[in-house]
C-alpha cells in the first residue's frame, strides 16, 4: 500500500511535536510554579544555610521563638498588606501601634477597669486613627503616604498626651497573656496570628469586599465604573490596618509588660519592606496575605541567623538594607522577564 | 476680571503654607517677645540649616516622583566618614569635606541606579540605602562616636561670615543651587518632565533613567553636606544623628506643595522646612511642654497640608471654570 508510508511519517512527526509540546508545556510550567514559590525557596534556602552554619537554628524552641517574634510584625504587615493592594501606603502603622499600646496600657495603670475593655479600648483607637487616616485618603483625596504621615504625627501627639513622659509598666497577668501565655504549648500570638491570617486570607480570597480591594487597587477608574463603592473599600482598608496596628502593639506590650513612646516605631519599616519583599505590588492590586508572612519571616530569620552565627547587631542592618533591595530588585526582574 | 485672574495666578504660584507660616509667626511674635528677635531669628536658621540644606535635596527627587527616605542615614554616614578620614587617617580638612561630599553623592547614585536602572521602587530602594547608611556608619567605628576635632572643624557648624552663621550661608547656597537646577537649566526640565509623564519623554527618545540618577545624586551630595554641617555644629559624629531625618525633610517638601510628582518647587520646599522649624522653635519659646508640643505640631502638619491642598484644589477648578 502506498499510503502506508506517510502515516508512519506523520505520526513520527506528530510524536515529535508532542514531545516537545510536552516538554515547552513542563518548561512553562515548572518555570510558574518557580516563580509563584521562589520567595519560599529563598527562605528554605536561608534557613538551610544558616542550619548548616549553626544546627541550634533548627531546634524546635528555636523556630518557635522566631515565630513568636516574627507574630506581632506579621500582624501588622497583614494591614499595610491590605493597604498596598488597594494601592496605597499606610506610613502610621508604628504610630498607631504605639497609640494602642498606650491607650491600654493607661486603662489597665491608671483606671481600675477590667483588662477586656483596655484591650477593646486600643482596638478602637487603632480602628479611630485608621478610619480617619482612610477618609482623608478617600473623601479628601489626599494622596496616601501624605495622609497616613499625618496620622503618624497625630498618633505620636495622642500617645504623648496619653502618656506624658511617664512610660506604664507592671500589666494585671490576664492581659500578659496575650503576649507571654501558651495554649497548647505555642505561644498565644501565634495563634492570634494564624487566625488573622486565615481570616484576611479567606476575607481577601472569597468575600465581595476582599475582591473589590484588588480591583481598586488594579484600576480605581474601572472599579468605580463597575459600580464598587471605592470610598468604602478604602476607608475599611486604612481601618483594618489601623486595627492591626494597634492589636500588635497590644500584643508587643503584653509581652514587654510596659509600654514606652517608641514602641511602635521600628515596625513602620520592615512592615513595608516585609510583604513588599514578600512579592506585594506597591502599584497595589497584586499580591496577597502569604507575601506578608513570607516577607516577615525572611526578616525575621535573617535577623536570628545573624544573631546566632555571632554577626554585630551593628552590622545587621546593613545586610537587612541590602537583602531587601536584592529580594525586590530580583522580583521585578523576573517579573519583567516572564 | 483681568486684575482678578492675576490675584489668582499670584495665589496658585505662592504656597499656602506660606500664609499659614506668616500667621504662625505673627502669632508667636504676639504670644512671647523672645521669638522676633534678631537672636532668635540667627538660631532659629542655623538650627535649621540642616533641614533646609536635605529639602533642597529632596525636592529635586520629589519631583521625579520618587520618595527620597535615604538622606537621614547618609548624612549620618558621611559626617562618620568625614570623622574617620579625619581622626583614623589624619587626613587635612578640605580632603575629609571632600569625603563626605563624595560618600553622599555615591548613595545617592547607588539610590539612582537602584531606581532607574533595576525597576525598584524608590520608596523600598531608599529604604534599603538607608539601612545600608547606617549600618555602615555604626559598623565603622563598633558604634562609637568619633570626637575630639581640631577647631577649625567647627568652623561649618558655628563660624561666620560678616556675622552670618556659616549653616546659614551653605543653606542660602543650597536654596540658590536648587532653584536656579530646577528653573533656568535643561536638567530641572527633565526633572519636572521626568514626573509629569516619564513614559512619553522615554518615547520621545530621551534617556530619562540618566536624569532621574543625577537628581538621586543631587540629593545625596546635599545630604553629605548636611552631614558636614551636623557633624561640625555637634563637634562628634554620632552614627544615629540623622535618625528620623528623613521623614522631616518628606514632610517639609509636601507642605511646600509638592503632593503629586512633577510639582513642587524649591521656594516651596525652604517655606515647607521653615514652617516645621518656626513651629518647634515657636512651641518651645512659648514655653509649651515637650509632649503637649508633640500633640500640637501633627495636627498642625496634616491641617496645613490638608488646607493648602483645598486651597489650591479649588482655586484651580474656580480658574478652569473661569475660562
Amino acid at each position: 500500500m502506498p499510503v502506508n508510508n506517510q502515516p508512519s511519517a506523520n505520526s513520527k512527526r506528530y510524536i515529535l511535536s508532542l514531545i516537545r509540546v510536552c516538554r515547552e508545556f513542563d518548561r512553562a510550567r515548572v518555570r510558574q510554579i518557580a516563580f509563584r514559590f521562589f520567595r519560599v525557596l529563598g527562605l528554605l534556602l536561608l534557613c538551610a544555610i544558616i542550619t548548616v552554619s549553626n544546627r541550634n537554628f533548627i531546634r524546635l524552641a528555636n523556630l518557635i521563638n522566631i515565630l513568636r517574634q516574627a507574630s506581632a510584625q506579621i500582624i501588622i504587615s497583614i494591614g499595610m498588606t491590605v493597604v498596598l493592594l488597594t494601592g496605597g501606603i499606610d506610613l502610621s502603622v508604628g504610630s498607631v501601634m504605639t497609640v494602642g499600646s498606650a491607650v491600654s496600657g493607661f486603662f489597665l495603670t491608671q483606671t481600675g477597669l477590667p483588662w477586656p475593655i483596655a484591650l477593646l479600648a486600643a482596638l478602637g483607637a487603632g480602628t479611630a486613627l485608621g478610619l480617619i487616616g482612610g477618609i482623608l485618603v478617600a473623601k479628601v483625596k489626599l494622596p496616601p503616604p501624605i495622609a497616613t504621615y499625618g496620622m503618624l504625627w497625630i498618633g505620636k501627639g495622642v500617645s504623648f498626651g496619653i502618656m506624658g513622659s511617664t512610660p506604664f509598666f507592671g500589666f494585671c497577668n490576664e492581659f500578659r497573656y496575650l503576649g507571654k501565655g501558651y495554649l497548647f504549648g505555642i505561644p498565644f500570638p501565634i495563634w492570634i496570628m494564624a487566625v488573622l491570617v486565615t481570616i484576611t486570607f479567606l476575607f481577601l480570597k472569597y468575600t465581595t469586599m476582599g475582591r473589590s480591594v484588588y480591583a481598586t487597587g488594579a484600576n480605581q477608574f474601572a472599579a468605580k465604573a463597575s459600580g464598587i463603592r471605592v470610598d468604602r473599600v478604602l476607608i475599611s482598608a486604612y481601618a483594618i490596618s489601623g486595627f492591626l496596628a494597634a492589636l500588635g502593639g497590644v500584643i508587643l506590650c503584653a509581652r514587654l509588660n510596659a509600654v514606652d513612646q517608641d514602641i511602635g516605631a521600628p515596625f513602620l519599616l520592615p512592615a513595608i519592606a516585609g510583604p513588599v519583599m514578600g512579592g506585594t505590588s506597591m502599584e497595589g492590586g497584586q499580591g496577597g496575605v502569604g507575601s506578608s508572612v513570607i516577607g516577615a519571616l525572611i526578616m525575621i530569620v535573617l535577623t536570628n541567623g545573624m544573631n546566632l552565627l555571632g554577626i554585630s547587631s551593628l552590622w545587621q542592618q546593613f545586610v537587612i538594607g541590602l537583602v531587601v533591595v536584592l529580594a525586590v530588585w530580583l522580583d521585578v526582574a523576573i517579573k519583567k522577564r516572564s | 476680571m483681568v486684575n482678578r485672574s492675576k490675584f489668582r495666578a499670584f495665589f496658585l504660584r505662592v504656597p499656602t503654607v506660606a500664609w499659614v507660616l506668616l500667621l504662625m509667626i505673627i502669632v508667636f511674635t504676639i504670644s512671647s517677645p523672645h521669638f522676633f528677635t534678631l537672636h532668635n531669628i540667627s538660631n532659629i536658621l542655623s538650627q535649621g540649616s540642616i533641614l533646609i540644606i536635605l529639602s533642597m535635596g529632596v525636592i529635586v527627587v520629589k519631583i521625579t516622583g520618587g520618595i527620597e527616605l535615604s538622606v537621614g542615614g547618609v548624612m549620618t554616614l558621611a559626617g562618620m566618614s568625614m570623622a574617620a578620614a579625619l581622626m583614623k587617617f589624619d587626613w587635612p580638612i578640605p580632603l575629609c569635606l571632600i569625603v563626605a561630599l563624595l560618600v553622599g553623592t555615591f548613595f545617592g547614585f547607588l539610590n539612582g541606579i537602584f531606581v532607574a536602572k533595576m525597576g525598584i521602587p524608590s520608596f523600598i530602594a531608599t529604604l534599603g540605602c538607608q539601612g545600608m547608611a547606617f549600618g555602615i556608619a555604626t559598623g565603622m567605628n563598633d558604634g562609637r562616636v568619633f570626637s575630639g576635632f581640631p577647631r577649625q572643624m567647627g568652623y561649618f557648624g558655628g563660624g561666620s561670615i560678616l556675622s552670618i552663621p556659616v549653616p546659614v550661608c551653605l543653606s542660602a547656597i543650597a536654596f540658590l543651587s536648587s532653584f536656579i537646577l530646577l528653573g533656568y537649566t535643561r536638567f530641572g526640565v527633565y526633572v519636572y518632565a521626568i514626573g509629569g509623564n516619564e513614559e512619553s519623554l522615554v518615547l520621545s527618545g530621551k534617556a530619562a533613567w540618566w536624569h532621574k540618577v543625577k537628581a538621586y545624586m543631587y540629593s545625596g551630595f546635599m545630604a553629605g553636606l548636611a552631614g558636614i554641617v551636623v557633624t561640625s555644629r555637634n563637634m562628634t559624629s554620632q552614627p544615629m544623628v540623622g535618625f528620623g531625618m528623613e521623614f522631616e525633610a518628606f514632610a517639609a517638601v509636601v507642605l511646600g506643595g509638592s503632593f503629586i510628582a512633577g510639582r513642587g518647587s524649591a521656594i516651596g520646599a525652604i517655606i515647607g522646612a521653615l514652617f516645621i522649624i518656626v513651629l518647634r522653635n515657636g512651641l518651645n519659646v512659648t514655653g509649651v511642654p515637650t509632649y503637649l508640643q508633640l500633640a500640637i505640631i501633627g495636627p498642625a502638619l496634616i491641617g496645613s497640608i490638608v488646607l493648602s491642598i483645598l486651597v489650591e484644589r479649588g482655586l484651580r477648578n474656580r480658574s478652569y471654570a473661569g475660562k
